[in-house]
């Protein structure tokens, strides 16, 4: 069905230009779904286990690859979201000398916004994906103001989403 | 200054990482306090210098920022069998969570109460992520900002036209390329070197 080697190279390189979390999502969403590999429900259902499991965000793409391809998806994209940040090993003793170059701040900068610019709009595809309605816009409107005021745990705001899910959609 | 502690062996790392990964939920600043207190204000394994260096490495490598500062920590105290460890103590327990989450989930999915519930979670899950983004955005436009009104305009241009691009269908490997490229001619150009003053 998918091809793993190129399954795993398009996560690699989503990976290597992202910061964490779900940097990644526009790029291998645009990758997966123009070859037919994944959908926006296995998406949505990834994002959702990203949020609930223990553990970083970023582990999504580990809950996409098992909706893909069971145990050995799950395997290769842990390895493509695990192999970038260890990058850091071999560039601890290089970065003083260009990290702080203007022009190197600009080209993070550049790619920090370009995702600003990009996630939303996949967001807002994979959700419109499940028949978008006011009720669901407001349960991420709740989630938005809940998340951002940081007074709230988040396992507290999945849950009550869960809730608002069920009673909304059941 | 304070006397620093025996060094961890890669064993110690790998337990010490596992419910530091466990209790991250959602990632964030509470799981980089945690690990501080432990390597830091608990151990003094490192300084408190020595970490922000660390921390601030971290920032510019891609991917989970906590993998970088477990693997590059872990490397600085146990060698590079503590860098595997802290990675494998910090991911490994999420990871098994997260494939039983994913397993679990496909056999409930079709239950029309399931179906719904993780609807409800897919729309909250967009939320934070949103929350996510304009997290890190406003810093960046800020600083923007503050190298001049160019630096700003530069910075909402490259944003809008991301989305527009991503729109038609461009790649966003291409994207994110040229807007690096962009902002990097950008910061050459217009803000003044540092290095100019007397």
């Amino acid at each position: 069905m998918i091809d793993p080697l190129a399954y795993f190279l398009l996560l690699l390189k989503a990976t290597v230009l992202s910061f964490g979390g779900t940097a990644n999502l526009p790029s291998i969403h645009q990758d997966l779904t123009t070859r037919g590999w994944a959908n926006d429900q296995q998406f949505g259902s990834a994002l959702a286990i990203g949020q609930l499991a223990p553990g970083p965000v970023g582990l999504w793409v580990v809950a996409l690859g098992y909706a893909i391809a069971g145990l050995p998806g799950a395997g290769l994209s842990a390895g493509a979201i695990v192999l970038p940040p260890l990058l850091v090993l071999p560039l601890a003793g290089l970065h003083r000398r260009h990290a702080g170059t203007p022009a190197m701040r600009g080209f993070i900068r550049g790619i920090a916004l370009a995702t600003i610019g990009t996630l939303p709009v996949i967001l807002a595809k994979i959700i419109s994906g499940y028949g978008f309605d006011l009720g669901g816009a407001g349960i991420v409107a709740g989630s938005v103001v809940l998340v951002a005021s940081r007074r709230v745990p988040l396992p507290v705001v999945l849950l009550l989403s869960a809730l608002a899910g069920v009673l909304l959609y059941r | 200054m304070p006397e620093s502690q025996q060094p961890p062996t890669a064993l110690e790392l790998l337990k010490l990482w596992g419910p530091i990964g466990a209790q991250s939920f959602g990632g964030g600043q509470a799981v980089f306090l945690l690990a501080f207190r432990r390597f830091v204000e608990e151990n003094r394994w490192l300084t408190a210098e020595e970490w922000a260096e660390a921390f601030g490495l971290c920032q510019l490598v891609p991917g989970m920022n906590l993998v970088a500062l477990a693997s590059l920590t872990g490397r600085r105290l146990a060698g590079l069998p503590g860098a595997a460890l802290a990675v494998v103590g910090l991911l490994a327990p999420s990871i098994v969570i997260t494939i039983v989450l994913a397993a679990a989930l496909t056999r409930v999915q079709h239950l029309p109460g399931v179906a719904a519930g993780l609807h409800g979670v897919i729309l909250a899950a967009t939320g934070g992520s949103l929350v996510v983004t304009l997290n890190l955005a406003r810093p960046l436009f800020i600083s923007s900002h503050r190298e001049g009104s160019r630096m700003l305009a530069a910075a909402i241009v490259v944003t809008v036209l991301a989305a527009l691009l991503l729109a038609v269908r461009v790649p966003v490997v291409a994207i994110m390329l040229g807007a690096g490229t962009f902002l990097a001619i950008c910061a050459w150009k217009l803000t003044p070197p540092a290095e100019a003053e007397p």
